[in-house]
């Protein structure tokens, strides 16, 4: 204590000051180190505790199939089968879970392309599309979302005289079409046989209104 | 055209090339614009630090007049280099915990000691040094809330006999002297976090620490010269040219060291044939062009240095209006060259796919958690907090005329 006091004002208040955080440091530290800290290693023991006491969320396409039975019925015939609904729509919270009127949250832009941009990478069995060449306008304005090999019913007034094809998803002629490069006036839907329909349709929809 | 412009805004907004994989094909980028901010800022403080260890360490005189300016630029940064990581984490509150139980292979938790070293052992004991005389005779004749806070900076400490003052000299040298390394320490520390990603050959590099340090102290020279201009304009004081030629000429050295070390990082990736480099060169010349190839190099690089060069060689000709403006000019230009340096190396680093045979690309958004607003506001709080500093601390109205750091006086 004496050495401290005879030192110059100046060091004697740093070497305080220093002191003074220093000792606050230590007291916050050993205030806020979790009681369990390094029980087991390099975290909080009590963590693995709360961890497995927390309630399961993930509730699964079954779950998702009381609430909405008949998507989930039609989703069962789709070749989307395999998918789980959090895929493309993300959770919903228990308390919207619980709300009969909730609707699941909308998936995100481009959430088809996730799955199905080309890329070399993916099984080549996997149905894939090099989107810019794959036809204009929205995915599920051609393909059900839950249904992907069905057509969504055309809206009446965008095209009267074309009722929408039921088994296969109509093939508008879009200039980037990869199926039909040669015949762009009458392009060949692979099975697809609703084909006569699809000329009109795609002119309703190339053109922007 | 109409309607395929729309498809490929919203339909094909993650859109990548060649192989990239499944789980690479994300909506963005797991590091932003604000893990850009994050070296940059960091950088300008070590930078401006550097530039006040010049007039400190090295006696170099003719820079006086920016010896304060630098070291508040500097504190400026500083309060705010955090802020883009603690905005990153999504929970800033936690980051305490990595300083309360810091684990030693943890970069970012030893991160946590070198900041608080430097802030409190190194900026904030300097500048207090560098002030105490300043602060007493302040404290003094102020009123109100300034003259309090002068007066509680001082801590108590109210003697400055002749003795005193010599101490403090001699402590503030020593403590400039620790904090060159120091400062190098920070942030070479931040090249090193990006440097150990060996998974990634933009940035698994050795070198990487060394080029983040030259580009530190060049933007941070830049600032400095760019802040005076700037201030002399606003209080429409006349420059000091032999300071503005003084700093120019290191800017220019610095310049040149950056430039030959990245070039020659460059280069020796050529030659070797890295792996990866074939994809490097591709988003230098693509994805990357307009930031990489444009802002870096050219309007970041090779225009600064042709125009310091130049004025390297006919200072004693060109007038000084016009030396100031080529100054000024090639200040602001490495600024956002530096900027365009730590994108080019955080977003080049994620644009490409780890099998380096694909590149991906991603919509960056403009609010929200990453986005351009926020990156906005972040850059601009230093600024804020640096008029504050001035206003206190560099005020025209407190008499710190022909204020000089005393070890030079003694020369
Ligand atoms: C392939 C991705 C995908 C999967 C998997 C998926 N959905 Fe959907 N779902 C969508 C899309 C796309 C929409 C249409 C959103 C729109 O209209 O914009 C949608 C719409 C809905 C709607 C109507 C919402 C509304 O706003 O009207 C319900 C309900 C729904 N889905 C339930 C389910 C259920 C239940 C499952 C699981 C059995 C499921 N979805 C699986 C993509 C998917
Ligand atoms: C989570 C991944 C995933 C997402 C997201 C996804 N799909 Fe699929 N899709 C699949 C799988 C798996 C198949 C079945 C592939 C098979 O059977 O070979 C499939 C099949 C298809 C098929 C071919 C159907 C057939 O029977 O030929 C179409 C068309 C399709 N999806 C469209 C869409 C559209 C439109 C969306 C967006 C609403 C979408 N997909 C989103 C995984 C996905
Ligand atoms: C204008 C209508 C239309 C739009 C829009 C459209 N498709 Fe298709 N899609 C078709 C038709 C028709 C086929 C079947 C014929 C073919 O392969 O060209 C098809 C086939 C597919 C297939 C199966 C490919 C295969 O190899 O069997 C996938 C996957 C697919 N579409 C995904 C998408 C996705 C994802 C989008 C959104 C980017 C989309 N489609 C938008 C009409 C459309």
């Amino acid at each position: 204590m004496r050495i401290l006091f005879s030192l110059p004002p100046q060091i004697s208040r740093l070497v305080l000051l220093i002191f003074m955080i220093v000792i606050t440091f230590l007291v916050a530290r050993t205030l806020l180190t979790p009681s369990s800290f390094r029980e087991h290693g390099f975290y909080r023991g009590d963590a693995l505790i709360e961890r497995a006491a927390l309630p399961t969320t993930f509730a699964g396409k079954i779950a998702c199939g009381k609430h909405y039975p008949e998507v989930l019925a039609v989703f069962e015939k789709g070749s989307h089968k395999t998918l789980s609904c959090e895929g493309c729509h993300g959770p919903m919270t228990p308390a919207q879970f619980a709300d009969p009127k909730a609707k699941p949250p909308k998936p995100p832009v481009g959430v088809c392309l996730r799955c199905h941009e080309a890329n070399p990478s993916r099984p080549e069995a996997f149905k894939q599309i090099v989107v810019k060449d794959h036809y204009e306008g929205k995915c599920i304005e051609c393909h059900l979302p839950h249904q992907p090999n069905e057509t969504p019913p055309e809206p009446a007034a965008a095209a009267p005289a074309a009722p929408a094809a039921p088994a296969a998803p109509a093939a508008p002629a879009a200039p980037a079409a990869p199926a039909a490069p040669a015949a762009p006036a009458a392009p060949a839907a692979p099975a697809a046989p609703a084909a006569p329909a699809a000329p009109e349709n795609q002119s309703s929809k190339a053109t922007p209104q | 055209m109409y309607m395929q412009l729309a498809t490929a805004i919203t339909e094909a907004a993650p859109h990548f090339d060649g192989y990239v994989y499944p789980n690479e094909s994300g909506n963005h980028p797991l590091w932003g614009v604000l893990i850009v901010l994050y070296p940059y800022i960091t950088g300008l403080v070590a930078g401006a630090f550097i530039m006040a260890s010049l007039v400190r360490v090295f006696r170099v005189k003719p820079l006086e007049p920016v010896y304060r300016l630098s070291l508040l630029t500097a504190l400026a940064f500083m309060l705010c280099a955090t802020l883009p990581l603690l905005c990153h984490l999504g929970h800033p509150e936690r980051s305490i915990q990595i300083m309360i139980t810091p684990h030693l292979t943890s970069p970012m938790a030893i991160f946590g000691f070198v900041y608080a070293w430097y802030l409190m052992a190194v900026l904030l004991l300097e500048l207090w040094l560098d002030y105490r005389q300043n602060l007493v005779e302040w404290g003094k004749t102020e009123k109100g809330l300034q003259g309090f806070i002068y007066r509680t900076l001082t801590v108590g400490v109210t003697d400055v006999s002749e003795k005193a003052i010599k101490l403090d000299d001699k402590m503030s040298w020593i403590i400039s002297i620790v904090g060159i390394p120091s400062a190098f320490l920070l942030h070479g520390y931040v090249g090193f976090i990006f440097g150990s990603i060996k998974a990634n050959p933009w940035w698994g590099n050795s070198i990487m620490p060394i080029i983040f340090i030259l580009s530190a102290m060049v933007s941070g020279i830049a600032l400095c010269v760019f802040l005076y201009i700037l201030l002399s304009k606003i209080r429409g004081r006349a420059i000091d040219m032999r300071c503005l030629d003084a700093m120019g000429m290191f800017l220019f050295y610095g310049l040149v060291i950056d430039a030959t070390i990245e070039a020659l990082d460059w280069v020796h990736r050529a030659y070797s044939a890295q792996e990866g480099f074939h994809v490097m060169e591709y988003m230098a010349q693509q994805r990357l062009f307009y930031t990489l190839s444009i802002g870096q190099l050219l309007m970041g690089t090779l225009v600064p240095l042709l125009a310091l060069g130049a004025l390297q060689v006919t200072r004693k000709i060109v007038p000084d209006v016009i030396r100031k403006w080529t100054y000024g000019t090639s200040a602001f230009l490495i600024l956002i060259g530096v900027l365009a340096m730590r994108w080019n190396v955080v977003m080049g680093g994620q644009f490409y796919s780890k099998s380096l045979r694909g590149v991906m690309s991603y919509k960056f958004e403009f609010a929200g958690a990453e986005g351009w607003l926020l990156g906005v506001i972040i850059l601009s709080l230093p600024f804020i907090i640096l008029t504050v500093l001035i206003k206190l601390f560099l005020s025209e109205r407190l008499p710190t005329a022909g204020h000089v750091p005393h070890q030079v006086e003694g020369e």
